[in-house]
């Protein structure tokens, strides 16, 4: 399943509790805050893949260099890639 | 591949709908159908044909109807969501003398079943919003 998770809140963290190790995360919107590396107090679980919208962190003025190395980064290209490489997809509000 | 969108956010108070849009450009881009986009609760915002934003900023609601006549895609706005917040289809509103040009070019209105049909017939949902 991918899960698209666009807060940076609990919903997130309740989002990796219920994840497994089949599913993948993408940050899109302001859940790409939780991608920084300091000061964050999401714990991510890393038999997780997380994917982060690059094009919302661009727009949130976050570079790759403030991220957890973990994280990997899509275009809106690679997020149609992930939709059609994952089923269901499952916007986790 | 058969792709449905759904919307449940207003335009420019959230990014769902310029989201929806960049991920719909994607996705035609690489070969897919994206059979429906189903606006729903405030997502209905999206269709009012009324929207003038400033001429320097994206006009979210003329892309939509740009879709609809470029690509043919089917833009369907839910009808109680859109009764509640007084975006009237033309026979209602001229039945109860609401205004009867609410709605902009390429939408349509209709109820649940044509989200529940998006869903089924499509190999993938994604709903954009909160």
């Amino acid at each position: 399943m991918l899960y698209i998770v666009n807060k940076n809140n609990d919903v997130l963290v309740d989002c990796i509790e219920r994840a497994s190790n089949d599913d993948v995360i993408l940050l899109v919107e302001n859940a790409i805050y939780s991608a920084i590396e300091a000061g964050s107090s999401v714990v991510f679980d890393k038999n997780i893949p997380v994917y982060a919208l690059e094009p919302d962190m661009k727009a949130r003025g976050i570079g790759r260099k403030q991220s957890h190395d973990f994280i990997q980064y899509v275009d809106y290209e690679g997020f149609v890639e992930l939709v059609e490489k994952n089923n269901p997809v499952r916007s986790y509000f | 591949m058969k792709i449905s969108i759904q919307i449940n956010a207003s335009p420019y108070q959230h990014q769902a709908a310029d989201t929806a849009w960049h991920f719909i450009q994607a996705a035609i881009a690489r070969g897919h159908e994206v059979y429906r986009v189903f606006f729903y609760h405030d997502g209905i915002y999206n269709a009012a044909r009324d929207a003038r934003p400033p001429g320097d900023e994206r006009d979210i609601v003329s892309r939509w109807s740009s879709l609809h006549s470029d690509k043919g895609v089917d833009l369907v706005v839910c009808v109680s969501s859109a009764q509640r917040r007084g975006l009237l289809e033309t026979s209602v509103a001229k039945k109860v003398g609401g205004y009867e040009n609410a709605l902009a070019d390429g939408f349509r209105i209709a109820g649940l079943g044509l989200l529940m049909e998006a869903v089924i017939d499509s190999d993938r949902h994604i709903i954009f919003g909160e």
